[in-house]
């Protein structure tokens, strides 16, 4: 039946996460939120849906999805990644059940499509080059199954977010994006698959625009800058930063900003000093390891030839703190391994540091060579933990996982977290945002939630005071902070706890 | 800004900065490489892959090869883009290591 004209009903679906590090699920309540990032390829999606069409959204991570919604709904549009495929898999089965037809879009099917061939519409790839086919076909009555293209979309075409969707209480930071795509080339990333090594950026003028959308919301605090590497294209970034800076400084500093980045970022005084200016308060880095030899076997000449620790601290420097994703399960790992990765990240004063096992996703070169070699063993689960040890390592199985659990133990224990906290408070100029601007009406009653179950039912309370303490008299303009990345402390201290009893 | 071949690179010629380069900003001589300073996204990809340490920021290129951003963007142009490996010419002035 063709659809012209007629006043469609969009509900669009974003799946729930597992409980792993990056769900902050055991941090988000004391600030009274239920998920870290609004889910922003919908809000795009959305903006680029006839304008006549009645939307809803629904995130699983913030509200539970009801019959209801799925009555209400003409289509479902769902997005998820690797990690979100169970709750993806329900999503599927309700709207089957309940003859709701369901579009299916974002990384999970890029890179896995057969998993979900039942969705009614597949969107492998990035949606704005098929969308817009997409809509023609419904509305001349001839939807096909499939919607695929190789083709990366121009960003500069991409339309501003529609943040009118998000209730954005529920949330601890908003999310836009400038880029899409890494120039390197890391044999275990499936980012360079999806959306390939020439980095696209928005304008300018764009990237304004959806500051000033974001603004006008009423939205003020943390925006997650959602780039696969925010300096990908740092011809491009430079030509940006100097506006951004500007719009910043027009707008009294609305926004805390953070984004991932690699490391090469360190050489760049130029850049840091106007990420600083632009109140850039966090990047994300993958480190992945500090021995040579493994990060050669992984392609990630970007991490050779330079002192790692340098270039962390010159980062913190320019008032960033430096959260990093770190890998072990290479090849070239040597059997002291975990102590170098416990003696890296304590030295380089980096409060959260995301360890994962090594994981073969589909579709990337590493899980070409594992195929090839015959040591491949299943798709993985996304989480980068045991379970997602899908392929035989060159270390014994059973002293890698249980080496990895060594790292994750230590590393979180409240001691040295608390520690890693000072140094890298220390070692972080404040780049003026004051506490008062930091903590937030809002804040004050998430301070006595942490003061409460850290401070009085936490069985490291003890750590918490003499933690707060020491803060206090050596940086108090960023106790803010502190209690901050105390609560993100505990919400890995509890994961860990959660992986180590498996 | 651009990244910059330098004199270092002149008898050797490696070409494992050229195929990690994702935007083919790199050109081939017959004993050198250049790069367009248009293509260019100065994205730091090329520079750790060099064995020799030819290339340079061009806010970063050591005082005595100052002259090679201007050569650099002068000639690049003039050349065949180059986006695979190939074997190094290695040449009597080239003190890099074999391949």
């Amino acid at each position: 039946m063709a659809e012209q004209n007629k006043k469609m009903k969009v509900l669009l679906v974003y799946p729930e996460f597992p409980n792993t590090y990056w769900s902050f699920k055991h941090a988000l309540p004391f600030a009274g939120k239920r998920s870290a990032y609004p889910p922003l390829g919908l809000l795009t999606l959305s903006s680029m849906l006839p304008a006549a069409w009645e939307k809803r959204l629904v995130d699983m991570n913030v509200r539970k999805l009801r019959d209801s919604d799925l009555e209400w709904a003409d289509m479902v549009f769902a997005s998820a990644m690797i990690v979100q495929q169970d709750s993806l898999r329900e999503v599927i089965d309700r709207c089957k059940a309940r003859n709701v037809r369901i579009a299916v879009g974002g990384p999970f099917v890029s890179t896995g499509m057969e998993h979900v061939a039942d969705a009614d519409f597949l969107f492998p790839g990035e949606a704005e080059t098929t969308v817009p086919e997409f809509i023609r076909d419904l509305e001349m009555g001839v939807p096909q199954h499939v919607y695929q293209t190789d083709a990366k979309p121009d960003l500069t075409k991409s339309p501003i977010p529609d943040f009118s969707l998000v209730q954005m209480s529920r949330y601890s930071s908003m999310a836009i994006q400038y880029s899409r795509g890494c120039p390197f080339n890391c044999e275990f990333c499936d980012i360079i698959e999806i959306y390939g090594r020439v980095p696209r950026t928005k304008t300018n003028e764009q990237m304004l625009a959806e500051l000033d959308a974001l603004y006008r919301t009423g939205w003020r605090g943390p925006l997650f800058i959602v780039d696969d590497n925010f300096i990908g294209n740092k011809k491009n970034v430079r030509l940006l930063m100097p506006s951004l800076c500007e719009w910043m400084e027009q707008h009294d500093q609305p926004f805390r900003l953070f984004t991932e980045a690699s490391i090469n970022l360190a050489d760049d005084d130029e850049l840091l000093g106007m990420m600083k200016r632009a109140n850039f308060r966090r990047v994300f880095l993958g480190i992945e390891t500090p021995v040579e030899e493994s990060l050669k076997e992984t392609q990630k000449g970007q991490n050779t030839k330079r002192n790692l620790i340098e270039s962390v601290h010159k980062i913190q420097s320019y008032g960033m703190e430096v959260m990093a994703g770190f890998i072990v399960g290479f090849d070239s790992d040597p059997a002291d391994i975990f102590q170098r990765q416990i003696d890296f990240i304590r030295e380089s004063a980096i409060p959260m540091a995301m360890v994962g096992l090594l994981s073969a996703l589909p579709d990337t070169q590493l899980w070409r060579r594992l195929e090839k070699e015959g040591r491949l063993l299943s798709e993985g689960a996304g989480t980068n933990t045991e379970a997602s040890l899908n392929f035989v390592p060159v270390m014994d199985r059973q002293t890698l996982i249980d080496g990895y659990k060594t790292i994750m133990r230590t590393i979180y224990s409240p001691e040295e977290y608390y520690e890693r906290v000072r140094a890298s408070l220390k070692n972080t100029f404040s780049s003026g945002y004051s506490p008062a601007k930091a903590f937030k009406k809002e804040y004050i009653l998430g301070f006595f939630r942490v003061l409460f179950k850290l401070g009085m039912f936490d069985s490291s309370r003890k750590e918490f005071w003499r933690f707060l303490r020491r803060v206090y008299s050596e940086r108090r303009d960023l106790i803010g902070d502190a209690v901050v990345l105390a609560v993100m402390g505990y919400h890995f201290r509890k994961i860990t706890e959660q992986y180590c009893e498996q | 800004m651009t990244y910059v071949v330098t004199e270092l690179c002149v008898d050797c010629k490696y070409t494992d900065c050229a195929a990690v380069c994702p935007v083919e900003a790199f050109h081939e001589l017959s004993d050198r490489l250049y790069i367009n300073a248009d293509t260019c996204i100065d994205c730091d990809a090329c520079v750790p892959e060099c064995p020799v340490e030819a290339i340079f920021a061009d806010s970063n290129v050591p005082e005595q090869w100052a002259h090679w951003t201007q050569i650099n963007i002068d000639e690049a142009p003039n050349y065949p883009v180059i986006s695979q490996k190939i074997p190094a010419l290695h040449g009597p002035a080239c003190t890099g290591p074999e391949e």
